[in-house]
């Protein structure tokens, strides 16, 4: 087997990851709408693990970010202050793969995340009629995500 | 000690954690004397909505999405809100005082800009919604003065419903 081209985080058994991301059960890497984002070429065996740390990474940031988020916004009022905050935007450098970590964290527990969902869709699933309640603009995006199998 | 567990918990709801340091700069006159919870953590509504007696809608004069109010106005000058409750029937007030009769609330403002607002229950007790978290009842209006909301300079009255 090839030897992976990373560095394997201490405390993970390289070996497990190459079983569990052998191509023969895997496709490729897929993006947030479940295409495929390399060519076909791509050697699966290197390219799939680099992957797998690289989404393990961005759910460590979005954790951290989303935590100092809701941290300094908890007392506010104004969507406008809430969605200006620094962790929050930060969270727009994962891209669309953000997007179901988002979903999966709006439907765990309510909060304002339509506007960065606006954002890395560039998606609006949320009527006119509804945009002003909360309660209905969260139930259209959640319904959007199952749409898009990005949530369960 | 068990004070200062009081006011941590208050806040931890939401799986936040704020340290006692950063509560005493945000509220520098709320004591655990002066105040109690009265909800679990609900984030479907905030102080605006709860002080004009709505616990479904997020009021905020803005057009971000998620955001209601009652005319559809936006900005954050005081006026703003003065003119949304006016709307329901309350008139500008000079003071915060208990007024037999009178369901009385209070904008709180930094800048001239509208940051929270607080209703009047009985006399002496306030009951405000912090932001995203829980509501309280406090005894004075300035337990919530500080850097985070500024000061209560704005009030309103309306009869209460069946006066």
């Amino acid at each position: 087997m090839t030897e992976p081209l990373y560095n394997v985080p201490e405390g993970v058994d390289r070996r497990r990851v190459s079983k569990q991301f052998h191509v023969a059960d895997y496709r490729g890497p897929r993006d947030a709408w479940g295409i495929e984002i390399s060519e076909p070429s791509v050697d699966w065996q290197l390219v799939v693990p680099i992957n797998y740390y690289a989404s393990l990474e961005r759910r460590a940031h979005f954790q951290q970010w989303c935590k100092e988020w809701k941290h300094e916004t908890a007392l506010q009022s104004s969507p406008d202050r809430i969605c200006s905050n620094k962790s929050y935007l930060k969270i727009l450098t994962l891209g669309k793969a953000a997007v179901p970590l988002i979903l999966s964290e709006l439907q765990r527990e309510p909060a304002h995340w339509f506007f960065l969902l606006e954002i890395l869709t560039d998606e609006d699933p949320v009527s006119p009629a509804d945009a002003h309640s909360f309660k209905r603009v969260r139930e259209a995006w959640l319904k959007w995500g199952i749409e898009k199998k990005l949530l369960d | 000690m068990g004070h200062r567990k009081e006011i941590i918990r208050l806040v931890m709801a939401w799986g936040i954690s704020i340290t006692e340091d950063e509560l005493r700069i945000k509220f520098p006159n709320l004591r655990p004397e002066n105040f109690e919870k009265r909800s679990l953590h609900d984030p479907f509504y905030n102080c605006i909505g709860f002080a004009g007696h709505d616990r479904e809608n997020w009021w905020w004069p803005s057009n971000q999405k998620g955001a209601y109010w009652p005319n559809g106005d936006t900005g954050l000058e005081v006026e703003t809100f003065i003119r949304a409750f006016a709307s329901f029937g309350y008139e500008r007030c000079e003071s915060a005082d208990y007024e037999e009769h009178y369901e009385k609330v209070a904008i709180y403002s930094l800048g001239g800009n509208g940051t929270h607002m607080a209703r009047q229950i009985k006399r002496g007790l306030w009951v405000s919604k912090l932001g995203q978290i829980e509501d309280i009842a406090h005894l004075t209006l300035q337990c919530l003065e500080g850097p985070e909301y500024g000061k209560a300079k704005d009030f309103m009255r309306r009869l209460h419903l069946g006066a």
